[in-house]
């Protein structure tokens, strides 16, 4: 009997240190949790030190350790400008979490982060990294044809150090063109590349080259085998190296040449076209920008509604639409992540109407008012934006493109 | 006399009459229900069941008062301050098939006495958070007590107190969703699990989809913690006018807008689902294949929209669409053949039943494409907006066929 209470108490015993044990677990769990949240507000406030602090010791606590504190240690070290230790703290989160969301976030970041330690120089046109002697060289046009390669391109030219130049940024504008542009699309094909001495050259050799143009891109046929070329006029009026052919003409043509590949036989609507051709090119176009919001506030406005659906055939007025297309397609690429623009393009190429191409991407309730909406908040966002250039080159003096950047 | 009367009385009613009366027989027995009198037959409908009787076997019928005129007497002889008296009617009401009189009573006793418990209680009204309130009314400073973060009053108080009132299944899941809206914003995240759960098994159709996605939400993220692959609203950089955003990376379950980017994280995942089987019904070699798939995509988008409204509706329309470019198949073959009939008749001498017959033929196939089209209007239907040329040419198209149509019945008419 004795021993029967010794056991009845014991078992009392261990059953009340269980029950301890797990309150002491559910209050350790209330209280981890209740870290994490202020953790988290931390980071939210810009408490940046805190916030780095609590969510490191939350996600090594050897009692009860939170791997996911990690993507707020992240978030911390990255905004303290800690980027090494960001990404090892990105990593072990990504390690510990098995679900697809917060993924996409993630390896955003960890891009960003290694940007920044890469020391990433900021983007420059090719233009600007030419000495004038070289502007002078690239100048020259002889006889003789020169043929370069890499990996997309075959550039022919009558200049060697052009042909050589051009395979190089061919390959740099493809990259921005493909990547940055049109969010992560593929092109595995080569093209070839002429250029031509003179826009006389240009005009009698290019392809379906119009009157006024100095590039363009076209597709053929030769011996059953499609033909992608591009055509290039290597010199202006003044007989001097065209520099606009390196950071406009290019980049421009290769992106209608991509994005024409890219639809097929689907329709792309021309503001798209254009507006994401010109978002290619390697400077930002503060006139056109400017033009774009003077003509929306004015009478020579083309309303969101017309610009989606002129053709080329139809434009009465091509400055303002070239501009109005350059700043809303670039207002839209800017306000979109890579996703939802690589979505939206799928869908335009689906045979969606650009509004429901845009909310399918965006993952929106359809909504007749989201034209409307993004109409109004594009034109505003252009107005200012020219005011603001207005402003700019009031105070600066300046005559040249302005460092204001659209994206 | 009176037994002349009686029976002059019954001869001559014909309706029924709904009291609760006591039926003599001429043997004497008696019963007590409701009597009424359709010609030489008397009925009398009891607890139990109901008897009929021929008028000559009744010696006499005591009609007794409506418990509406019954009503009126009590009523009357109430003194206008008899509060008690007043409760004792209207419950004395209630119990007799008279509710809405029951009902003005109650509504007269608070008029004495604002804060009479049976009387409120009787009314549908419960004591919450120090008031009398009904259940609309609950619900709102439920709502308002949500909004602006008061959930342990909500939890402890104000709901529990809410659950009297809770008659129906809606009312009881409105109060559910609430309380467990209390425990996710309070961070109570199991406790919120669980009771999303229990709703998603009581709740139906999109509401019982939304509630399951709320409780594998936040069972996937015990710690509260979500990390947002983009910023939400998904407009807010689109659109400036968006009121709220949220920056993209972690948040905490428990600010609502965080759940609903959430829920709008898995509605994605069933659109994308969808968008797959519609792939599969585009590469399908046989239509039943192609069917099962459009309806496999459907089903998706239905649990898309039942988490966020109408998000799914574009590939909804896009689906009708190709429903819309098979009926339109479908009826152009009817009417090729019916051009290729018509092509045919004036070429060859007809007698008169071959004629008939060919213009009957021809009705035939102008019925099948009609019911086509009939059939593409109905599927076009929930989409006025987007589908109004398809709507509108199969309207016109109607309209064409009716008219040939009556030419080829007169035909038909005149060879008669």
């Amino acid at each position: 009997m004795a021993n029967g209470s010794r056991v009845i108490s014991a078992s009392l015993a261990i059953a009340g240190v269980g029950i301890c044990a797990v309150l002491a677990g559910t209050e350790q769990r209330q209280g981890t949790r209740e870290s994490l949240r202020t953790a988290l507000r931390d980071l939210q406030a810009g408490q940046y030190s805190a916030a780095e602090r609590l969510a490191t010791r939350l996600a090594i606590d050897p009692a009860q350790p939170m791997p996911r504190a990690w993507i707020i240690a992240g978030l911390a070290r990255q905004n303290l400008g800690q980027y090494a230790s960001a990404v090892r703290a990105y990593r072990l989160f990504l390690a510990s979490s098995d679900k697809a969301e917060g993924r996409e976030f993630v390896n955003r970041q960890l891009r960003l982060c290694r940007a920044a330690l890469d020391r990433l120089p900021p983007v420059r046109p090719p233009s600007a990294r030419l000495s004038e002697e070289s502007v002078q060289q690239l100048a020259d046009a002889g006889a003789e044809t020169f043929t370069e390669s890499s990996e997309h391109f075959v550039v022919r030219a009558r200049n060697a150090k052009l042909a050589k130049l051009l395979a190089e940024e061919s390959e740099r504008a493809l990259v921005r063109v493909c990547r940055v542009i049109l969010a992560g699309q593929e092109y595995p094909h080569s093209v070839e590349i002429h250029v031509w001495p003179d826009r006389s050259d240009y005009l009698t050799n290019a392809l379906n080259a119009k009157p006024w143009s100095s590039g363009n891109f076209s597709f053929a046929s030769r011996d059953g085998l499609a033909v992608r070329r591009i055509d290039l006029t290597q010199r202006n009026a003044l007989k001097l190296f065209d520099t606009r052919m390196l950071d406009r003409v290019l980049p421009h043509e290769m992106c209608h040449l991509v994005v024409a590949e890219l639809f097929g036989d689907a329709h792309c609507p021309l503001v798209l076209n254009e507006g994401l051709a010109m978002l290619a090119e390697w400077e930002v176009s503060n006139h056109r920008l400017e033009l774009a919001g003077t003509a929306l506030a004015g009478k020579a406005r083309i309303p969101l509604g017309e610009l989606l659906v002129l053709r080329s055939g139809q434009l009465r007025s091509p400055e303002v639409f070239y501009s109005e297309a350059y700043s809303f397609v670039g207002y839209l690429r800017g306000r979109m992540t890579d996703r939802q623009f690589g979505d939206f393009l799928e869908h335009m190429q689906g045979g969606c109407s650009f509004a429901d191409a845009a909310q399918r991407a965006l993952h929106v309730s359809d909504s007749p008012q989201f034209l409307p909406a993004l109409a109004k908040a594009w034109e505003a966002h252009a107005v200012d934006h020219a005011q603001m250039i207005r402003t700019l080159r009031g105070k600066a003096g300046l005559t040249g493109p302005l460092p204001v950047a659209e994206r | 006399m009176a037994r002349v009367v009686l029976t002059v009385c019954l001869v001559t009613m014909t309706a029924s009459l709904g009291l609760a009366d006591r039926l003599i027989l001429v043997d004497g027995r008696e019963f007590v229900g409701v009597v009424s009198v359709d010609g030489d037959t008397v009925q009398v409908q009891m607890e139990y069941g109901t008897i009929q009787f021929s008028a000559s076997e009744v010696r006499d019928i005591e009609w007794k008062d409506t418990p509406g005129a019954e009503l009126d007497k009590k009523l009357q002889a109430l003194a206008k301050d008899d509060l008690k008296g007043l409760l004792e009617l209207a419950q004395w009401a209630g119990g007799n098939d008279l509710p809405r009189q029951a009902r003005k009573l109650y509504e007269r006793a608070l008029t004495l006495e604002p804060n009479n418990a049976t009387a409120r209680t009787a009314l549908d009204y419960a004591w919450i958070n120090g008031q009398w309130r009904s259940f609309e009314q609950g619900l709102e400073l439920a709502r308002n007590k949500l909004d602006a973060g008061h959930y342990d009053s909500l939890i402890g108080d104000v709901l529990p107190s809410l659950e009297a009132l809770a008659v129906s299944k809606d009312r009881l899941i409105s109060i559910r969703e609430l309380l467990g809206q209390a425990n996710l914003r309070g961070a109570k995240f199991q406790a919120a699990a669980k009771i999303f759960d229990d709703l998603s098994s009581k709740a139906s159709g999109a509401r019982s989809v939304r509630f399951a996605a709320i409780a594998g939400i936040i069972k996937d993220n015990a710690d509260g913690l979500y990390v947002l692959d983009e910023p939400y609203p998904p407009t807010a950089k689109l659109l400036t006018a968006e009121p709220q955003v949220l920056k993209a990376g972690p948040a905490s379950l428990s600010e609502p807008l965080v759940l609903e980017a959430a829920l709008r994280d898995r509605a994605k995942e069933e659109i994308s689902a969808g968008r797959k089987f519609i792939q599969d019904a585009q590469k399908a070699d046989d239509p039943d294949t192609a069917k099962a798939r459009y309806a496999q995509a459907t089903q998706a988008f239905d649990r898309a929209d039942a988490l966020v409204p109408d998000i799914a509706r574009s590939y909804r329309i896009e689906i009708v669409r190709r429903r819309i470019a098979a009926l339109r198949n479908d009826a152009d073959l009817d009417a090729k053949a019916f051009d290729k009939e018509m092509a045919s008749l004036g070429k060859t001498g007809m007698v008169s039943q071959a004629y008939r017959n060919k213009v009957l033929r021809l009705i035939y196939l102008l019925d099948r494409v009609r019911d086509n089209l009939k059939q593409l209007l109905e599927v076009a239907k929930p989409y006025p907006r987007e589908l109004v040329l398809e709507a509108k040419w199969a309207e016109l198209d109607l309209k064409k066929l009716k008219e040939m149509r009556e030419v080829l019945t007169g035909e038909l008419d005149g060879k008669r």
